[in-house]
């Protein structure tokens, strides 16, 4: 019975620590980040599984040795400090994350009461892209935004919308639909919540940090499967000249990734025709 | 009827209808305000107005004509203020937008440089 608490008690640690070790260096991030940002939540809901599986076999070890007779002392005292201190620990836990979840969520409420207002105020057109109502409104500011406050919304500015051509601000909306459809700006708050309720655990720390690149560059990719690789690095060359100096390089960063792929792409189907006129001239 | 909106759109366009009016309108009026192959269902106005009022942006009299509704703070006040707000938030992680110019610190910055520069 011991087995069973340890076994997914040193299951989570594993997770805890190792998570963060993996999870959070290496270039393939950068490359797959929809897989990473996939390893990730399976990270977190691996390590919350077996920590719940720990505590639920203590605690069953407990009602059940209440009934049995043995010898043995240590295992069974171990195992019920065990329970008793998790189900307090989880009690704790569940009250914090309610405690740190409500500025969130009441952030949440303003930035949806501004966008309302902003979309009321300002919108000179509005489109529906699969589900997803984007308004167009009239500001100087290069930006495109998306937001769930009232239902999945994207806004975008008239300087953003004359800037691009057609092809860019399709990739620029695709971008924004990804945000949406995928769920980011969940994952976003999911780890800015476990940061808040373990601030001392790197694998939250690593998570937080990592989270805000891993979902831009994974709308990127989305987007670029969509509109296709040259337009989203199109429209993110565009948005270079566009943006303000501290986004200026992130954003140049992310449409040099892409040009890469294509490089890699074209490269690989130049290899592929060259191997097919050998054959066929073979 | 309306093709199937997103709450948010709607409530926008009919926020947008109450500022443009002269005065308080009823539930039908805002409703007729819209073009015919917009205009959505009564109920669904209602529902929308409701939802408005709640987050205080709308008020609601009563008078012999039914509810009047009408917008609770100026278009131009609000405008101004949520603009900055909401556009200029590129840094701003804390704010529930997330925007295509991104909102990367230089941490993510280095690790893009790096994982882009390494062979």
């Amino acid at each position: 019975m011991i087995l069973a608490v340890l076994a997914p008690l040193l299951l989570a640690i594993a997770v805890i620590v190792l998570a963060p070790l993996l999870l959070s260096h290496g270039s393939w991030r950068i490359a797959r980040p929809r897989l990473a940002l996939r390893a990730w939540l399976a990270a977190i809901i691996l390590g919350a599984i077996a920590l719940v599986a720990s505590l639920a076999s203590a605690l069953v070890e407990i009602l059940s040795s209440a009934s049995r007779q043995t010898g043995e002392w240590l295992g069974p005292v171990a195992i019920t400090i065990f329970g008793w201190v998790g189900l307090a620990a989880v009690g704790g836990l569940v009250a914090l994350a309610l405690a740190r979840y409500e500025p969130i969520s009441a952030a949440e409420r303003r930035t949806a009461l501004q966008v309302l207002l902003l979309s009321a105020s300002s919108t000179y057109r509005r489109e529906s892209l699969r589900g997803v109502d984007v308004s167009f409104i009239e500001s100087d500011a290069a930006a495109a935004v998306s937001t769930r406050g009232c239902g999945r919304q994207i806004i975008v500015s008239r300087r953003l919308d004359d800037a691009l051509k057609p092809a860019q601000l399709r990739a620029v909306l695709e971008h924004e639909t990804a945000h949406l459809r995928k769920g980011h700006d969940r994952i976003v708050r999911l780890a800015q919540l476990n940061l808040a309720c373990f601030p001392v655990l790197l694998g939250a720390r690593s998570f937080e940090q990592n989270v805000h690149l891993l979902v831009e560059l994974a709308a990127d990719d989305n987007a670029a499967r969509r509109c296709g690789i040259e337009a989203t690095a199109d429209a993110l060359q565009a948005l270079t000249a566009l943006t303000s100096e501290e986004s200026e390089e992130s954003v140049a960063l992310r449409a040099l990734r892409l040009l890469r792929r294509a490089e890699r792409v074209a490269g690989r189907a130049a290899t592929r025709r060259a191997a097919v006129a050998r054959r066929a001239s073979a | 009827m309306a093709g199937r909106r997103v709450p948010g759109a709607l409530e926008s366009m009919v926020l947008q209808r109450l500022w443009a009016a002269q005065g308080p309108l009823t539930s039908r009026a805002v409703r007729e305000s819209f073009s015919e192959d917009q205009r959505p269902a009564l109920t669904t106005v209602l529902t929308v107005l409701d939802r408005l009022e709640k987050k205080g942006l709308v008020t609601r009299t009563a008078s012999a004509a039914g509810s009047l509704f009408s917008a609770a703070r100026g278009e131009s006040e609000e405008t101004a203020s949520a603009m900055g707000r909401i556009l200029g938030r590129a840094q701003d992680r804390e704010a529930a937008l997330l925007h295509f110019a991104g909102q990367l610190d230089p941490a993510d910055v280095e690790a893009l440089r790096k994982a882009l520069t390494s062979p």
